[in-house]
């Protein structure tokens, strides 16, 4: 094994080796249970639904829905550090070498996902599609579209200029999602051949822009990233170094925090508000606030549904408890004339009210059929749960205060 | 010129990271109403650790530190609200802009929102960051970051002002700007402890100088008097300093 291939291995495992003391906390923290639990009532509910199929049902829509985004994203691990664009740049003729595992990585490791969705979602597309297409066919394209995705996604990181690369990036998207729909609506070997002449065009564009050799920063940043996501998810079961975040301006959303009251107590809900809506929390949000919408909307006839809808309060409160632990660590809080419970209090105050904000999002496809008492009712609960979630988050805050954990 | 009123005030302060061996050792010093005093000193003489018990970041291990006649213990909340900090590193938060970390600064030090709307506009308009003001501080150069510290510390306008080597990564303007605006805030009743190395620049500005080597105070007082007490008369701070630190007279421990 030579060396840069060595070192590439030595990094992994230490990415890892910080990462796995955790998860048994994580088990504990009761996601286990809640796993297995949603596991079983899906596989109760999807049994239901495929042997009483609603007619007219967007069958290929639905699969485009769901094959879409693990055929599109395609991060590529590289386990890079800020010193290695002085200390690795003379070996930058040779680092497709270390590259190399991490692109096999990235399209087996989302491929594997990609065919168990297939997989479980194959029992009603042959049932609800008009004319199915093979299997096998479908999971072999599949992999090819993966593949060039993720050759279109790490082409991107080495594009000059900023504008062309998102313009690659949106290409990307379309060719994409448009190539698996053109599968999916148009005849067998139309829609077959379509993919693939499709993807050669594609593979065809991404050689046309100027490139980088290895686009250091890029790669630094996206690397950054994601060993910040991965932290970001731990953090959601157990207290997790935050390490670095991911900043985007959205100017739209400068107003935040501006309005907060003009006090000295007051003072943290100002810069905790600008975290909230500039830091990678705020898209993760959404995503998972339009996922838990679309989730109670399919669920909404059922007490499942319910469960779903509380389910989805409390996950998006824990993933809101990221914002604890951003400013631990800023020397300006230890300096700055704040008094010592603002921060607890206003963290707290911020989560509940987007937790609020976000149970009645949930709520309102829930609201839109079904037994009107119940709606009330699972509303009602899912204050009381925001609620109960404000109380537990005080406690532990305190607790830990108690512990000296924190200042 | 010096008041006798201390702002701040030093008494046999000795400490460091570990029990049993103290970086600090038994370090007095004063800085009064509208005085700016210059902290100098080799690299690990001492001075951030200095800055460190003053700012309440470390528990001194003798000795105690008063600012306006108050320890943090005593009252803590009063104790930071009478000091500002400028670090050799900027450190901001990345998801700000220029104008939001002096609102949040203002917030923080309950600066009434005229004051803020006042000062903050002479301070953007004085370190020429006008076009950068709405831009997050994770886009700004090391040295905009660094005026970003300094115009944060300016416009909480506290007594007392902490300030480690701010001339690291300015331009020129900004440097004048700044020794401009220390001398406007020194005349305005406030008080400044100043650490840098460009002894040939603050030599000027400086009411009197504290040297610190290995921890300890060796010398201190108007450059005349150190002057006086090296025997050095009409010369340079610089040369001063240099040969300070050369001479064993000067530096061995008396451990």
């Amino acid at each position: 094994m030579n060396d840069l291939l060595r070192l590439r291995q030595k990094r992994r495992a230490d990415f890892w080796s910080k990462i796995l003391p955790y998860t048994q906390y994580v088990i504990q923290s009761g996601l286990a249970v809640v796993t297995l639990f949603l596991l079983i009532a899906f596989a109760a509910w999807y049994t239901t639904f495929l042997q009483k199929l609603p007619p007219g049902l967007p069958v290929y829509w639905i699969m485009l829905i769901l094959l879409t985004p693990l055929t599109v994203y395609g991060t590529v691990r590289t386990y890079m550090r800020p010193a290695d664009v002085v200390f690795m740049l003379p070996m930058e003729k040779r680092m497709r070498e270390y590259f190399a595992p991490g692109w096999r990585g990235a399209v087996i490791g989302k491929y594997i996902w990609l065919l168990l969705v297939t997989l479980i979602a194959w029992p009603f597309y042959i049932r609800a599609a008009a004319d199915p297409k093979p299997l096998l066919l479908t999971l072999v394209l599949l992999l090819l579209l993966k593949i060039v995705s993720n050759y279109g996604s790490w082409q991107e990181l080495r594009i000059n200029g900023d504008a062309v690369r998102v313009i690659y990036r949106l290409l990307r998207y379309v060719a994409v999602i448009g190539l698996l729909a053109a599968y999916l609506w148009l005849p067998l070997w139309t829609g077959t051949l379509v993919l693939i002449v499709g993807a050669a065009i594609y593979y065809g564009l991404l050689r046309m822009p100027g490139k980088a050799q290895v686009p250091w920063e890029h790669l630094i940043a996206a690397e950054k990233n994601h060993a910040t996501a991965v932290m970001r998810m731990l953090g959601w079961f157990v207290d997790v170094p935050t390490g670095e975040r991911k900043i985007n301006h959205r100017r739209w959303l400068s107003f935040a925090g501006n309005r907060v009251p003009w006090k000295q107590e007051r003072a943290f809900r100002f810069l905790v508000s600008k975290t909230l809506v500039r830091s990678e929390l705020l898209p993760t949000l959404i995503r998972f606030v339009l996922f838990g919408m679309l989730l109670v909307l399919l669920t909404r006839e059922s007490w499942f549904g319910v469960a779903v809808y509380l389910l989805f309060i409390l996950l998006a409160g824990m993933q809101m408890t990221s914002l604890r632990k951003q400013h631990t660590d800023t020397l300006w809080l230890s300096i700055y004339p704040l008094p010592p419970t603002s921060q607890r209090l206003e963290t707290v105050g911020l989560i509940t009210q987007v937790q609020l904000l976000i149970a009645i999002l949930i709520w309102i496809p829930l609201a839109t059929a079904g037994d009107p008492v119940r709606i009330v009712w699972t509303l009602a609960a899912g204050l009381v749960m925001v609620w109960l979630y404000r109380s537990s988050l005080n406690r532990k805050w305190l607790r830990d205060l108690a512990a000296g954990d924190e200042l | 010129m010096m008041e006798q009123v201390s702002v701040l005030n030093v008494d046999r302060l000795t400490g460091g990271y570990s029990h049993g061996k103290p970086v600090l050792h038994d370090i007095s010093f004063e800085v009064g109403r509208g005085e700016m005093i210059g902290l100098i000193g080799l690299n690990g003489a001492g001075k951030s650790t200095t800055m460190k018990h003053i700012l309440g970041l470390m528990t001194p291990q003798g000795g105690e530190v008063k600012i306006q006649g108050s320890t943090l213990a005593a009252d803590t909340q009063q104790y930071r609200a009478s000091l500002a900090f400028v670090p050799e590193s900027p450190q901001l938060y990345e998801e700000m802009t220029v104008r939001e970390h002096l609102e949040f600064t203002a917030r923080a030090y309950n600066v009434s929102t005229e004051d803020y709307e006042q000062r903050s506009r002479r301070l953007i308009q004085l370190f020429n960051m006008g076009d950068k003001e709405d831009s997050l501080s994770m886009h700004l150069s090391k040295g905009m970051k660094q005026k970003v510290m300094i115009m944060c510390a300016f416009v909480a306008a506290p007594p007392l002002y902490i300030i480690d080597e701010p001339f690291l990564g300015l331009d020129p303007l900004g440097i004048r700007s700044l020794l401009d605006f220390m001398v406007e805030t020194k005349q305005n009743g406030s008080s400044i402890l100043l650490s840098s190395h460009i002894l040939s620049t603050i030599e000027n500005y400086c009411d009197r100088f504290i040297v610190l080597h290995k921890g300890r105070v060796i010398v201190q007082g108007t450059l005349e008097q150190i002057r006086e007490q090296t025997g050095q008369q009409g010369v340079p701070l610089e040369q001063i300093f240099y040969d300070l630190v050369q001479d064993s007279k000067w530096t061995v421990s008396d451990e």
